[in-house]
């Protein structure tokens, strides 16, 4: 089945468990002990890998929720499927979600063996004070066990931290950060949405000022770079050649195919989602290709959109995008006070202009 | 059959709120003028806009049949009337048009200043004035607390009005048998030259305008020339009738005491106003009916559309409300803030508020207002005298020998427990105390002269915190008093924003000053640079606030692959741009100009 004319796409595959909901957490997940769901979501799952048409695929990457609720066995059940039955592509990035606490030694080195080849860690802090805040299941002895653990097995770790926390001591978790020196680490500041307890007990809580904040994300900033870290992306910092190929192909508009409730798709140039409902993507697992997405109902962007999208996008990155006409010279103004730089007809924004993306971004579209 | 004894003319008078559109339902129902499917619609308050507010803008009329308990069949001709100071002298040419009114009080709440201002104002027409006590079946009402206010407040007998319950059709009989026995049949002799008073116009563009008039003498049919006496425009009547429930009733000719209408082709309300005296042009009446006066604007403020190649719609808006309003007059302005807009004269605030909501509701525009404005009196050291309604024709302040403004009688009936606040208030915004009277136990009048201007910004509102809404307002103007007055300038970034420039008490601009440059600072989108706020009279600034630089605006979090969330933002605030006036580098949102049109109480 494997021919060069295969379409390329990266594989995305949603798991809507988590054994509790976390107080900032407004994704789309539900707790999960009963054993028998696990069981129909996996067949669920697997009957989409199978309905896929042939394909090439770039990367995978096992996101949720937290896919380490489904345990070990399954979810290296579900990748031998995408090996059985799509053409992955020699040295693809395979990446799994896991959380501290959902995983020991022996689950991550069978894991290994079943061909993930790249962990994502939810550290989000050092500190247990904060862990606590924001309803995580770990401490933070679990999350350096968990970390040397996996070690042990992978040699593309990457770690999550959040900033801009209430009562947090964020130099603490960069000092943690610099101590495990992973190959990636993505840093987002926290965001209250609406509809999580964080934001229901939001007058309980002080949040650090804005100047705080900025002060914060400029000390990771400078620890990443002195530490050899590229800020290749606004929240992701990599080592030389560990940059994130999935989000990447996110982030240069490749096509993805999303598989699981509230799974996202890029794909024959439109985007779609599954609707967010468990049982209704497992009862209508067995459906053909895509019927299980509101596919039909979307329609291919036009012109100006697929512009939209590419700068909106691009500013994401390091790398920057082109440009031409009026927007490079208003991107000329925008680097000429400091926000970004110009390299002929390409404008990339510095990390000062990353934090003011969306408003560059809304001059340029 | 006509026989001027059998007609009676009446209004109802009420504060908001206190029954009286619902009271009119009533006597609809009651005498079969209208089936209760039809009620559904509020008959007499017919403007969308109206019915939200509770109140009724524009005079309405309906004539229906009533048969008394005498055994006789009378007609009777329901005037309505819009209860807001802003429209006392439209009020006060319906009244005109009866022999009688109903004042209906809610017996929850007693006598309020609209009350008074109304009852007054029937009283000064010679009114019979038949009080009726609402909403009796009310936990919370108290009858004869209301009789005896009525009584004491507006030395009217009282003790066997109608007692009713407008909402629940309680004893509504008994207010028609009062309306026939108390309220006197119209005068008039049909052999004399016609004079017809006008209370209502609008237009309607199959017909062109409708003409709501009372027929004082002689008769009024299709065919007839007739002449408006004021504005002295001639017309051939197309179509008269009277005012049904549902609809005109076409009829060929009018009598003394008869209220209806007449059509003729007419192509602008301008030419029919409320208060003119139709006659008839081939045997003309001497004199006019007293008391027209032309319905002057007090308040005017720049209209502009938030998208300016929205000019056009504006205008054919505007358009389309004057052939309805003849006391709204606009025309052409140009700002360098805000671009091609219109100066535009109200009779009040609320008169403004109703303009601008219609022409946002029912045109679909989006509107930037600038800060209402008086009309003031400069005289100049050459000796000239300017009427200034626009800030940006101020003089500069070394030409200027003195300066005047208009000054209204304000009346203000609050429970006396908050009396100490609202005296507060009233000295608070210049107001000089002339008086005051209880009520009863609970409750007093205010009188007080005040400039308008100070009235015209969020005095209302003040009011109605200060007192928990408890308190009402009346006004009538006064005359010029002279008065220290200074234009105020906004500077955002180092230029001044014209549309934002306002005249002020010269004791004022600095407070004004302040609050205005906090709450543009509060308004004004943080952008990429730091935005000095600045406010001055005549080059010297007087307050500064800074908006400061954006220092994040990011949503970094993007999830599986899902980039709608961030689309949708980027989307809304490019859709925010859009409304955005550009002055140089600094971009404003039409609140912030909304913003510093309301000053906070801040209480």
């Amino acid at each position: 089945m494997t021919t060069s004319s295969n379409r390329v796409v990266s594989l995305y595959i949603h798991f809507p468990f988590c054994i509790k909901k976390c107080a900032y957490c407004a994704f789309f997940s539900e707790p999960c002990k009963d054993e028998e769901l696990k069981d129909e979501y996996e067949k669920a799952v697997m009957k989409r890998i199978r309905s896929l048409p042939e394909l090439s695929i770039k990367t995978v990457y096992f996101g949720g929720g937290t896919p380490t609720v489904m345990e070990t066995r399954r979810l290296n059940a579900i990748l031998g499927s995408v090996f059985e039955h799509c053409d992955v592509q020699s040295g693809a990035e395979i990446t799994l979600e896991a959380n501290p606490g959902t995983v020991d030694a022996e689950d991550l080195r069978e894991l290994s063996a079943g061909g993930f080849n790249r962990l994502s860690l939810g550290m989000q802090s050092a500190n247990d004070k904060t862990l606590k805040m924001l309803g995580r299941i770990h401490d933070n002895a679990q999350f350096l066990e968990c970390c040397s653990n996996a070690e042990k097995y992978f040699d593309n770790i990457s770690v999550d931290a959040i900033f801009a926390l209430p009562g947090d001591d964020f130099k603490n978790t960069i000092r943690q950060i610099e101590f495990i020196s992973p190959a990636h680490v993505s840093a987002y500041s926290l965001m209250l949405e609406e509809g999580t307890p964080l934001y229901a007990n939001k007058e309980k809580y002080v949040f650090p000022s804005e100047a705080e904040e900025e002060s914060q994300y400029e000390a990771l900033c400078d620890s990443m770079r002195l530490h050899g870290y590229r800020h290749y992306e606004i929240s992701s910092f990599a080592m030389p050649g560990k940059e994130s190929a999935h989000n990447s192909v996110y982030w240069r508009r490749g096509e993805y195919i999303g598989i699981g409730p509230a799974a996202h798709s890029f794909y024959m140039g439109r985007r779609f989602s599954v609707p967010a409902n468990t049982r209704e993507f497992i009862k209508r697992s067995g459906s053909l290709f895509l019927t299980d997405t509101d596919y039909q109902a979307t329609v291919p962007l036009n012109a100006e959109e697929t512009e939209e999208e590419r700068i909106m996008l691009g500013l994401r990155l390091a790398d920057g995008v082109r440009l031409s006409g009026e927007k490079l010279d208003i991107a000329a103004k925008f680097a000429a006070n400091g926000y970004g730089s110009i390299y002929g007809d390409i404008f990339a924004l510095n990390e000062k202009g990353f934090r003011v993306s969306n408003a560059i971004i809304s001059e340029l579209i | 059959m006509y026989d001027i004894t059998k007609i009676r003319n009446f209004s109802i008078i009420a504060h908001i709120d206190h029954g009286k559109s619902t009271l009119a339902d009533r006597l609809l129902e009651i005498t079969k003028s209208v089936s209760a499917r039809e009620m559904e619609d509020r008959i007499l308050d017919n403007m969308e806009l109206e019915r939200e507010r509770g109140i009724t803008i524009k005079a309405r009329a309906v004539r229906f049949v009533y048969r008394a308990k005498d055994g006789n069949e009378y007609v009777m001709n329901l005037i309505d009337t819009p209860g807001h100071v802003d429209f006392n002298y439209e009020v006060s040419r319906s009244l005109k048009a009866c022999e009688g009114a109903l004042l209906v009080v809610d017996a929850t709440q007693g006598i309020q200043a609209q009350t008074l201002a109304n009852a007054y104002l029937a009283i000064d027409n010679d009114l019979e004035i038949l009080p009726v006590v609402n909403k009796i079946d009310l936990v919370s009402a108290d009858v004869d607390m209301t009789v005896r206010e009525i009584e004491d407040i507006l030395g009217l007998p009282a003790e066997d009005c109608p007692k009713i319950s407008a909402k629940n059709g309680i004893n509504i009989e008994d207010v028609l048998e009062a309306v026939v026995k108390e309220i006197p049949c119209p005068k008039g002799d049909a052999e004399k030259p016609l004079e017809a008073l006008v209370f209502d116009s609008y237009y309607d563009s199959y017909k062109g305008v409708i003409v709501y008039f009372r027929v004082m003498n002689g008769s009024i049919g299709v065919g007839d020339t007739v002449r408006m006496m004021h504005t002295g425009s001639e017309f051939t009547v197309v179509e008269t009738g009277t005012l049904g429930a549902l609809g005109l009733n076409p009829r060929d000719r009018l009598y003394p005491g008869e209220v209806g209408y007449f059509t003729a082709s007419i192509k602008s309300v301008a030419e029919t106003t409320v208060g003119d005296t139709v006659t008839n042009a081939a045997n003309p009446a001497a004199e006019p009916l007293p008391g027209f006066k032309k319905c002057l604007p007090m308040v005017y403020a720049g209209i502009y559309p938030a998208d300016g190649s929205r000019y056009g719609d504006l205008r054919d808006a505007l358009d389309k409300l004057r052939l309805n309003d003849a006391a709204f007059a606009f025309e052409p302005e140009s700002s360098i803030a805000l671009g091609f807009g219109f100066r535009c004269g109200f009779l009040g605030l609320l008169h403004m508020e109703i303009i601008e909501e219609r022409l946002e509701r029912e045109f679909n525009l989006d509107l930037i207002t600038t800060a209402p404005s008086v009309i003031y009196r400069i005289t100049k050291h050459n000796g000239e005298t300017l009427f200034i309604d626009n800030p940006t024709n101020y003089p500069p302040q070394e030409e200027i020998e003195s300066s005047a403004e208009p000054i209204v009688k304000a009346t203000v009936i609050t429970p006396t427990e908050y009396m100490g606040s609202i005296m507060e208030l009233c000295r608070d915004r210049r107001g000089v105390y002339m008086g005051m009277s209880y009520l009863d136990t609970n409750r007093a009048e205010l009188r007080y002269e005040m400039p308008l201007n100070e009235i015209i910004y969020d005095f209302f509102d003040a009011l109605k915190s200060r007192s928990k809404g408890y308190a009402s307002l009346d006004y009538e103007p006064k005359e010029y008093e002279p008065s220290k007055l200074v234009k105020l300038d906004i500077l955002l970034n180092g230029s001044i924003v014209d549309a934002l420039s306002f005249i002020v008490h010269a004791d004022k601009a600095y407070m004004r000053a302040r609050k205005i440059c906090e709450k543009l600072k509060d308004n004004i989108p943080r952008q990429l640079f730091e935005i000095p706020v600045q406010a001055a009279i005549g080059g010297k600034i007087i307050a500064r606030e800074t908006v400061k630089a954006l220092r994040k605006d990011v949503l970094a979090k993007c999830y599986g692959g899902d980039i709608t969330r961030k689309k949708k933002l980027l989307e809304k605030q490019k859709e925010g741009k859009k409304r955005m006036r550009s002055f140089g580098t600094v971009e404003v949102p039409p609140e912030a100009f909304m913003a510093v049109l309301k000053y906070d109480d801040e209480q």
